[in-house]
């Protein structure tokens, strides 16, 4: 396979601290691939390292083989925010917030097109808020909310997704119904990494897993590193790891 | 209705209605921006920085907007460039630059002789507008306007979501001094309406009502202008026929209409109305 995401040598500091140090590691076009590790662990930063948004000390990233400014400017990556980063008082509707995922195609007046239109009623039946499209956003429930950002990477054409942290506050029947999304996604092609510190579940979704604490402690197929003796490492104890949990071993 | 029409006879009147409607447009209008991007102390930063600049484009012979402009601007870069170096938070960097800046321009006030109004200036004159003022600032006024409308859409965005902004390669550096300087223009042309303490209130309630009747874009802009129009001519009336502070009554106009929403507004008011 591919690589979706290659990631060499990256380092990053804050303040001349690493943050991110020396870090190696590929994501397979296609997986659904697990970014898991304490807070703190560098997760977020990693993922502003591969949108651009943080200052690299060193090291580089690239996506489906192209630069990231390549591959920003195609439209090929998008990142789902934080649901505590996002003002859902902001006026601003389910269709509009989809529409945003076409403005990188758009000149500076960004008046959608006629095939903006389509495709962004594409991206909202996808993740089934047709229904919803009208809705200032902050009337839509934790699952729906996460759904209109996937939407709008859809809108936008996008073949790597990032989403950070999607799943804390949410239910689990939510957290269900998205990782039903993401492997509807993988089938048609799309390549997920899904940062995580709560270790309950994502095991049983992600088909690779890559374990931070700083640095790369393992990466690669969930069934050869999501080990007791990796996480133990990866969370300095064992401490957090539930027990009789089914897919551990 | 002769009540209404008869005052506007008067040249001195209809120049005011129009010229502060014009201003009251352009400051509504930003006023959406700044209060979704919580930049409101930002409005109360340019116009208080705008003081010195007043005074000094006097001394120079310039026009008066000229010097406001520089200050106005330099003082939010100022609090830009003083913010990512200390680890102070934004209010209190904000709080410092623009005092220190205003108490120099009352300082040069005091000092320089000119036939400066410092009343003037702080609470506005629109009564009084020169010809050439009022032409300056009307177009100033127009073209903001254009702009903003313009641009509404990627100032939207810039606002909502900078890092989406950013993933997509819209140069959110260009937007960011885009809108200040745009918030600096719209000062420097209510200077003379409602002067720059009360553009503080022109910069913000318009936004605020605006934002509390709807949750589309779009029709929060139309609402803050028109209610910020809407106070203006009210307070142009009422400072003709009880003589009081022109840019006083917009403002207080503005405040009771703010006051009304908060209280009755369907959706977001405090008294809701069961309708959804
Ligand atoms: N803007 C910043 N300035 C300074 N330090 C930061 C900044 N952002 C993150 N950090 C630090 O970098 C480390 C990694 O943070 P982050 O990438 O957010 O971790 P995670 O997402 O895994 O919880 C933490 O120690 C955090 O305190
Ligand atoms: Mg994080």
């Amino acid at each position: 396979m591919t690589s979706a995401i290659d990631i060499e040598n990256l380092t990053v500091r804050y303040h001349g601290k690493a943050v991110l140090d020396d870090v190696n590691v590929s994501v397979p076009a296609g997986a659904i691939c697990g970014l898991v590790g304490m807070n703190g662990a560098g997760k977020s930063t990693l993922f502003k390292s591969i949108m651009n948004a943080v200052p690299v000390a060193s090291g580089k990233v690239r996506l489906e083989g192209h630069t990231v400014k390549t591959a920003q400017k195609n439209g090929i990556v998008a990142y789902v925010p934080q649901t505590e980063s996002v003002d859902w008082n902001f006026p601003v509707s389910v269709r509009d917030v989809v529409m945003m995922g076409r403005y990188g195609f758009m000149n500076i007046l960004r008046r959608p097109s006629e095939n903006d239109q389509e495709l962004v009623n594409e991206a909202l039946a996808r993740v089934h808020l047709i229904d919803f499209e009208d809705r200032q956003v902050g009337q839509l429930s934790g699952g729906q909310r996460k759904r209109v950002f996937v939407a709008r990477a859809l809108a936008q054409g996008a073949t790597i997704l990032l989403l950070d942290e999607p799943f804390a506050g949410v239910d689990a029947k939510t957290e269900a119904s998205l990782v039903g999304l993401l492997k509807d996604l993988q089938k048609q092609g799309i390549t997920t990494l899904v940062a995580a510190h709560d270790l309950a579940t994502i095991g049983s979704y992600c088909d690779h897993i890559i374990l931070l604490k700083q640095a790369v402690i393992a990466a690669g197929r969930t069934k050869d590193v999501f080990t007791q003796k990796n996480i133990a490492r990866t969370y300095d104890s064992v401490f957090g790891v539930k027990e009789g949990v089914p897919w551990m071993r | 209705m002769d009540a209404i029409i008869s005052p506007l006879q008067y040249d001195f009147m209809l120049k005011a209605i129009v010229v502060s409607s014009l201003v009251g447009v352009v400051c509504a209008l930003l006023s959406c921006f700044l209060v979704l991007k919580r930049w409101s102390l930002m409005g109360d930063a340019v116009s208080h920085s705008v003081l010195p600049g007043v005074v000094l484009a006097y001394v120079a012979g310039l026009p008066y907007s000229i010097g406001a402009f520089i200050f106005g601007l330099g003082g939010v870069l100022g609090i830009g460039y003083i913010k990512q170096r200390v680890r102070l938070k934004d209010d209190a960097v904000i709080g410092i630059v623009y005092t220190t800046l205003f108490a120099l321009g009352l300082v040069l006030v005091s000092k320089v002789p000119s036939n400066i109004d410092l009343m003037h200036i702080l609470f506005g004159y629109v009564l009084g507008i020169s010809d050439g003022d009022a032409w300056q600032v009307g177009l100033i006024a127009v073209a903001v306007t254009g702009l903003l409308i313009t641009l509404r859409r990627s100032l939207l965005l810039y606002s909502f979501d900078q890092a989406h902004a950013s993933a997509i390669r819209l140069n959110v550096n260009f937007y960011h001094y885009l809108l200040l300087a745009l918030l600096a223009l719209t000062v420097v042309a209510s200077v003379q309406t409602v002067g720059i303490v009360l553009v503080v209130a022109m910069l913000i309630t318009p936004g605020a009502i605006a934002h509390l009747l709807t949750d589309r874009f779009d029709r929060m802009l139309l609402i803050a202008a028109s209610v910020s129009v809407f106070a203006c001519i009210a307070g142009a009336y009422a400072s003709y026929y009880f003589d009081v502070s022109t840019g006083g009554a917009m403002v207080l106009v503005l405040g009771i209409i703010f006051l009304l929403t908060f209280l009755f507004a369907p959706k977001y008011g405090v008294l809701k109305f069961k309708s959804h």
